[in-house]
């Protein structure tokens, strides 16, 4: 394990396995928890409670039913939830208070809350898109139907990438999100560009890049690729895709085989936007460059499958879940005791690109 | 009722817009007499039935009179007559259908083109204005068509009417054309005419465009004017252009008055010659001897009728059905389908990275990702699967629900694991499944409803799988299990993977007490539910008849194919036929066949008989003991005839609770007890029952299900079968030649499935062989396509640092512990090329395949024993032959024959749908080809006759005992034998030995490719072969002649290596008797190449006499036949003499012999 100082494991985790991490937007130790268990735990990951632990539970917000993902809103005072049960709850952080804000016709796979166009999307397993603004209520949300079943969402300061089933990747523009849902129009905007996966398998995960430029999508086939929004012909030129995330398996069943890992999670640095990392299911996180198409680091390997990343907002920390995967389609899978969360802080330069800064 | 004089206007006012205006006006008395049905009630509007009664009879008048129109003074009168009628009778303009006007008038115009008498008829041009009024599709076409055939040349109507045409178009100089050419005829009455022109100028003179009219002639030339270099174009651009500004003046009356300068002057100005084109009727219409009827001129308007017999619709008229597909679809789906990709588990779940080679086993279970791999946008995420397993899907959060769902999920938690606890939340969920699907809300949950119905064929295995779960099948199974799995078919694999999603999405199911809970459950046999669904199935089963099982699976034919295959096998016993029980036993195997078998299966079942047994191969376990016996021993027989039907082994404690299983279980324990050659055959149940679990569970629940009831007595009766008056009768029965004809050829794919049908020891019984046969494998373009870029970068470098290492694809057979990487291409034949390969354990196999092997008499190979590096031989199209040939080659020989070392060993045969991996030792030493190449690059000549004599007696004495054991290589040739240097290492004496004493045994050829290899014992002692390749010059003299051989082959291809040997270059033969016809024995062949004078000529002329002549040499054979064995080893015993005396001479054979080394070895670096 890493240095103390630069890695620790939070204090009293989630029960069950961890859906997502979301650092608060103006803070970098508040850090909020998805998890299986039915509960959402808001950490500060810097406040200790004594001596041995690292960072302390401020609460717990209970659910229904398992919270597939989270995000804060505006601020640290408000979070957003997606849930098995279908619904988008918001949650007011400081009170605890939650209400529902929409409600799918499936399990609510992901939720995103866009604060250049004060927009919550959530996507569902119904194959559809639900877009709210939370702070005007009185505005019907908006349904956008879905080709496929979404399984992975992210939003860049103008844009929302939508994973699908079937490879698809939809790409929304969040302006014309906010005014077809100002408009009140019945008609669902047409994505901005409909894509589709770089990679062959499953998408797994999608991240976009901080500065607008392009996300980065997994596969639960060791691979991750890097897309540019700019339609052009140059620009596509650019997108290009790598493996990672697989281990050479010893030598025990005889055969010296890559065992190839789903890439479970993707996250860009917030302020070196070509910084990103990965965590995959072979239990480690690399961070890699993305323009220079480099790896920066691979970091030690955790004790189980990466499930989830953050960065907080000043890029400082890293937040990685740590829990075993399910991607086997286990039957008695069991996060308990297994669940764990690492911040990492990160060097000055860890996350910096290489040839740039210094 | 008016009076009959009064014309009732009425009548006629009320149809006014029905009445077609005629030119000449109509009759108004006639249109009431349309418009009235009966002079009785004139008022009334007639029915349309009365006025076609009324028609039709009339105009079957006119018909007959038309019919006998040769006999009429004035025909045209009757069509006139007619004409006229039809317009009274029919005054709608929209009646022409009913009038039939159209045909009529064409008719009517048609009859007297040539005519002379109405050639100038008013009342036959009147016809024709009719028609062209009416009908015509291009009037003025028309117009010209009558001025060719002078059809109204003297009429000025004909004038008046063209003329006018032509105005109404505004083609006024046209029309002044005409009527003036009119009026230049005297056509009749010219007063008319020329009034008609004067108007004409006068409107004319109104009208300022009318100089911009088309001034073409109005009566154009005929074309054949073209060679008359008449241009009517050019004669009125030399005219000077009218002034279109300028009202022309008017003409006058004056109609000879010529106006100098006209256009129009260009058509007088020829009037003698052709280019007058009234008058020029003669020759000038040819061309136009017909305008035809409307229908011809449209004819390409319209589709032919054609017969139907053997029109092919083309398929493009599928596509336009495809938006309408589109209808029906989710429109979504159509982008979800373009964006799909098929992943099918068992293809991808081990990836060989087609760049490196290196192998790559994705870590998901993509079995459980993609349940349905084929159907886009039904892969599932991690969390799905989960949310799935936990039965969070299930789950309906609608707002009513929520209450009642709040309370049941509070014992939900995970932590909790109380069984009965779970079943029934399980239960009560699944109700709310179903209110779910019934609002269709959620897509997800509506798919499984959907396959409700399959749901109920497929009930059991899910329970059955659980039941193997829980059942003690050791890791060895296990592993089994997953190499089936991951390369099912694909219809095997989806309904599996379906399975195992379904699977999934049930909590773990405690196989314990759930069929009372159940049994108040059975209308909801949705999700959860059906695996105790399958329970309450399943206790019907135990009631049911072995008969109720097979109307089962009948029913579900999918599932079938494995297992009727399975029941296919049953028909082998019965070739090798012993005992009235077994019979007994393949006829009710029959029955079940007949059921079962779809006419795929049938296939199968003809043309592979045996293969389908081979499919159960079995890898011993641990503990198992291999039967001492040979395979052919009449025990062994039987148990490998046996149906392996009975695939529950010790499984007491699982849930099944079954009674027939039990019996069958102790039916196994019996048959253990009593018999311990069943193992084999216990082997293969386990086998069987393992072959299913992952890639079908279904198919595996069927075998299972039904096993107990049908095995049940053909296993008693197996046991009877083993015993020893069987054996015998079955032992006869496998004497004789499987192939009967006297002439055939032995390489046919027919001759050699029944051969490898029908062989006594199967196919199947040989360790080292792999069927795979029912699937495919998908590696052979990989390796291909692997070896091709290798060979490509050849030796660029790979200089690409983020260093895809250039990993090799890697094969990894299901029962095979280790795995072998493709190294390179050694070889790359036209059907099977050869790749190095490194096979990862290479000792392993030493203790586990060799021991049995030798105990079981198939042959401790002296070449066996497997090494890190082999070599696989990958045919196309896969065959079993090579191996096969090899085999009996080397379980004929023994283990301790000399020639067993110089025959190539078969590890291994993986034999799949399209490929087949032959696993053979590798000879890094080269060819004797390459021998030949060395001394002939490095002397400039052939190599030493010592050597080459060394190498011959190695041949001969080879070739001789594989004779002797009636095995035929078939494919002699110096790149098929390749050096063998066994211990290069041990010291060689100088001295060489015929035994092979002093460390020459160590040294000699291999034979490899037994791919054309005939094993003769299997066809008729008197057979005689022909062959179908094509045929050269290394083909031996019956082959080229097209006469029948048999040992011929093998002697020729041993005459041509020798030749190869001994001089460096393949041989030729040339007719050594005078020619002629001659018979087989008569004709003699020799060498074209003489004989080096220091060579021991005797020797070899012998030697080639030999060869090339065996059919003169039968005289001194057992049973005067071939094979020629005794000249054979005369030949080599006169050389080993020879040898052995001057083996040290020169440089010597050893000398030599360590130059071959020497380059075997340089060779490998």
């Amino acid at each position: 394990m890493a240095p103390a100082a630069t890695q620790f494991e939070l204090a009293q985790p989630p029960n069950d396995a961890i859906s997502a991490l979301a650092f608060a937007p103006d803070s970098p130790s508040r850090l909020l928890v998805a998890s299986w268990d039915k509960n959402i735990y808001l950490y500060d990951t810097l406040q200790s409670s004594d001596e041995n632990s690292h960072g302390s539970l401020l609460q717990t917000y209970e659910h229904r039913a398992p919270v597939m993902d989270v995000c804060f809103g505006r601020d640290s005072s408000e979070a957003f939830s997606a849930g098995m049960d279908w619904q988008v709850r918001h949650i007011d952080l400081e009170t605890g208070d939650q209400s529902t804000l929409s409600k799918h016709a499936a399990p609510v796979r992901r939720v995103v809350y866009s604060r250049e166009h004060s927009l919550l999307i959530s996507a569902s397993w119904d194959s559809t898109l639900h877009v709210h603004d939370p702070t005007n209520p009185s505005l019907t949300p908006l349904t956008i139907p879905l080709p496929g079943k979404p399984h992975a969402m992210a939003a860049s300061p103008s844009k929302v990438i939508v994973a699908m089933t079937s490879r698809l990747v939809h790409i929304y523009d969040l302006s014309a999100l906010s005014a077809a849902l100002s408009s009140q129009t019945n008609e669902a905007p047409q994505p901005w560009q409909q894509r589709e996966s770089s990679l062959k398998f499953l998408t797994r995960a999608v991240a976009a890049m901080p500065s607008d430029a392009g996300y980065a999508t997994s596969s639960i086939e060791g691979r991750v690729a890097v897309e540019w929004f700019d339609a052009s012909a140059e620009s596509q030129a650019r997108k290009y895709a790598f493996k990672c995330h697989r281990t050479a398996q010893p030598a025990a069943d005889g055969s010296s085989a890559d065992v190839v890992f789903p890439v479970n999670a993707l996250a860009f640095h917030p302020v070196h936007g070509s910084t990103f990392a990965s965590g995959g299911g072979d239990a480690t996180v690399a961070l890699w460059d993305a323009e220079a198409k480099r790896r920066m680091k691979v970091y030690q390997k955790f004790a189980d499958s990466v499930a989830a990343l953050a960065f907080s907002a000043d890029g400082r920390y890293l937040a990685v879940a740590v829990c075993p995967g399910f991607e086997t389609g286990m039957e008695d899978y069991s996060g308990e005791g297994r669940t764990k969360i690492f911040v990492r802080e990160l060097g000055e330069n860890e996350a910096l690109p290489k040839g740039k800064g210094k | 009722m008016a009076a009959g004089d009064l014309i009732d206007f009425d009548i006629i006012e009320g149809q006014k817009e029905n009445i077609q205006s005629l030119p000449g006006g109509r009759s108004a008395k006639k249109l009431v007499e349309a418009f009235s049905s009966s002079p009785l009630h004139k008022l009334s509007t007639p029915t349309p039935t009365d006025t076609k009664n009324i028609n039709d009879c009339i105009r079957a008048e006119y018909e007959e009179e038309i019919a006998n129109i040769s006999e009429s003074d004035d025909p045209l009168d009757v069509f006139d007559r007619y004409v006229r009628w039809t317009f009274d009778a029919y005054p709608s303009a929209q009646a022409t259908p009913q009038s039939q006007l159209h045909t009529l008038l064409e008719r009517a115009t048609k009859s007297f083109i040539g005519s002379a008498q109405y050639k100038n008829d008013p009342r036959y041009l009147k016809l024709w204005l009719l028609y062209i009024k009416f009908f015509s599709d291009s009037p003025r076409e028309t117009y010209v068509f009558l001025s060719r055939h002078t059809i109204g040349e003297t009429l000025a109507l004909f004038y008046e009417e063209y003329a006018a045409w032509l105005e109404s178009a505004g083609r006024w100089s046209q029309a002044e054309e005409v009527y003036k050419l009119g009026i230049e005829r005297e056509a009749r009455p010219v007063q008319r005419l020329v009034r008609k022109f004067g108007e004409f100028e006068q409107r004319r003179a109104q009208d300022p465009a009318a100089a911009d009219a088309p001034s073409s002639p109005a009566l154009p030339t005929v074309r054949p004017a073209l060679m008359a270099k008449v241009d009517p174009y050019a004669a009125l651009a030399r005219a000077p252009a009218p002034d279109p500004q300028a009202p022309r003046p008017n003409m006058g009356l004056g109609g000879q008055s010529s106006k100098p300068g006209k256009a129009k002057l260009a058509v007088f100005s020829d009037a003698g010659s052709e280019a007058s084109p009234m008058s020029k009727m003669g020759e000038s219409s040819k061309g136009w001897d017909t305008i035809g009827s409307l229908a011809d001129r449209k004819k390409e308007n319209m589709v032919e009728a054609k017969p139907w017999v053997g029109e092919t619709l083309t398929t493009q008229v599928k596509k336009s059905s495809g938006p309408k597909m589109a209808v029906f679809r989710d429109p979504s789906m159509s982008r979800i389908a373009e964006s799909h990709i098929v992943i099918a588990p068992s293809k991808h779940q081990v990836i060989v990275n087609p760049q490196s080679g290196k192998r790559e086993r994705v870590y998901v279970n993509l079995e459980a990702i993609y349940p349905t791999p084929e159907e886009p946008g039904t892969e599932l995420s991690f969390e799905e699967l989960w949310a799935a397993n936990q039965g969070w899907l299930d789950v309906c959060w609608d707002d009513d629900n929520i209450v009642e769902e709040q309370e049941e999920l509070t014992p939900r938690k995970p932590e909790i694991d109380l069984l009965g606890h779970r079943m029934a939340e399980k239960l009560i969920i699944h109700h709310d499944a179903v209110e779910l699907d019934e609002n269709g809300a959620i897509k997800d949950q509506a798919r499984p409803v959907k396959s409700k119905k399959k749901k109920m064929l497929e009930v059991n295995e899910t329970q059955i799988i659980k039941a193997k779960l829980d059942s003690p099948s050791g890791p060895k199974i296990k592993k089994k299990s997953n190499s089936y799995s991951s390369e099912p078919t694909m219809t095997m694999h989806t309904k599996a993977a379906t399975n195992e999603i379904y699977d999934l999405f049930n909590a773990p199911l405690k196989p314990t007490k759930e069929e009372n809970e159940e049994s108040g459950d059975e209308d909801y046999l949705t999700d959860g539910d059906y695996t105790s669904g399958g329970e309450s199935a399943n206790t019907t089963r135990q009631i049911s008849t072995s008969e109720a099982g097979d109307d089962d699976e009948t029913s579900d034919v999918k599932s079938v194919s494995e297992w009727s295959d399975f029941t296919a096998q049953k028909h082998v016993p019965r070739i090798e036929g012993d005992g009235n029980d077994e019979q007994e036993d393949g006829e009710q195997g029959d029955s079940v066949l007949s059921d079962l078998i779809d006419t795929k299966d049938d296939d199968d079942e003809e043309s592979e008989d045996s293969p389908p047994r081979t499919r159960f191969i079995p890898i011993p376990p641990e503990d198992y003991e291999a039967p001492t016996r040979p395979y052919r021993d009449p025990a062994e027989v039987a148990n490998n005839r046996l149906p392996f039907m009975t695939p529950i082994t010790e499984r007491t404690e699982s849930s099944l609770g079954l009674i027939t299983a039990a019996k069958s279980i102790t039916n196994k324990v019996l048959s253990k007890r009593d018999s311990r050659d069943d193992l084999t055959e216990e082997e293969e149940d386990e086998d069987d029952e393992d072959f299913g679990p992952l890639s079908s569970p279904l198919r595996e629940v069927l075998n299972e299900n039904r096993s107990p009831l049908k095995i049940a007595q053909p296993l008693l009766k197996k046991l009877k079968a083993a015993t020893p008056p069987s054996q015998q009768k079955a032992k006869e029965i496998q004497k004789g030649p499987i192939i009967k004809e006297l002439r055939c050829n032995p390489v046919d794919k027919a001759v050699r499935e029944e051969i490898l049908e029908r062989m006594h020891a199967p196919l199947t019984s040989y360790p080292g062989f792999y069927d795979h046969r029912s699937e495919r494998c998908d590696k052979g373009a990989e390796v291909r396509k692997f070896a091709k870029a290798m060979a490509k970068a050849g030796g660029k470098k790979d200089g690409d640092k983020t260093g895809t290492i250039h990993s090799l694809p890697v094969l990894e057979f299901p029962e095979i512990i280790g795995e072998y990487t493709i190294k390179r291409e050694l070889g790359a034949g036209a059907f099977a090329p050869v790749y190095l390969i490194e096979n990862s354990s290479p000792d392993d196999d030493d203790a586990d395949e060799n021991t049995p092997q030798v105990a079981m008499g198939k042959g401790a190979f002296a070449t066996s024993s497997r090494h890190t590096l082999e070599a696989l031989k990958m045919e196309q199209p896969p065959t079993a032959w090579e191996f096969h040939m090899m085999r009996l080659a080397a379980t004929r020989l023994g283990p301790q024959h000399r020639a067993t070392a110089s025959i190539s060993a078969a590890h291994e045969l993986h034999l799949y749908q399209d490929e087949g991996f032959l696993i053979l030792p590798l000879h890094p030493h080269g060819t004797l080809l390459d021998v030949v190449n060395f001394f002939s690059e490095a002397n400039k000549a052939p190599m030493d006759e010592s050597l080459a004599m060394f190498f011959s007696i190695e041949l001969l004495r080879t070739v001789e005992a594989l004779h002797a054991k009636q095995i035929l290589h078939g494919d002699l040739k110096p790149d098929n034998c390749l050096l063998r240097l066994d211990d290069p290492t041990s010291a060689l004496a100088s001295q060489w030995r015929a035994d092979g004493s002093g460390g020459w045994s160590a040294r000699g050829v291999v034979l490899i490719d037994f791919g054309r290899g005939i094993d003769m014992r299997a066809f008729d002692p008197d057979v005689q072969f022909v062959a179908d390749w094509k045929t050269d010059l290394h083909d031996c003299a019956e082959v080229r002649e097209g006469r029948p051989w048999t040992w011929q082959l093998d002697y020729h291809g041993l005459a041509g290596t020798i030749h190869t040997l001994l001089f460096g270059k393949y041989i030729e033969t040339a007719r050594a008797d005078q020619g002629g016809l001659g018979t087989s024995a008569g004709r003699r062949y020799k060498i074209r190449e003489s004989l080096k004078r220091y060579w021991q000529t005797e020797i070899w002329a012998e030697c080639f006499d030999v060869l090339l002549n065996p059919g003169s040499h039968v005289e001194a054979e057992e049973g005067r036949r071939m094979p020629v064995n005794r000249s054979l080893r005369r030949v080599r015993e006169r050389m080993e003499g020879w040898l052995e005396v001057n083996c040290e001479k020169g440089v010597g054979v050893r000398g030599l012999m360590a130059r071959v080394e020497g380059m075997a070895k340089a060779r490998r670096h």
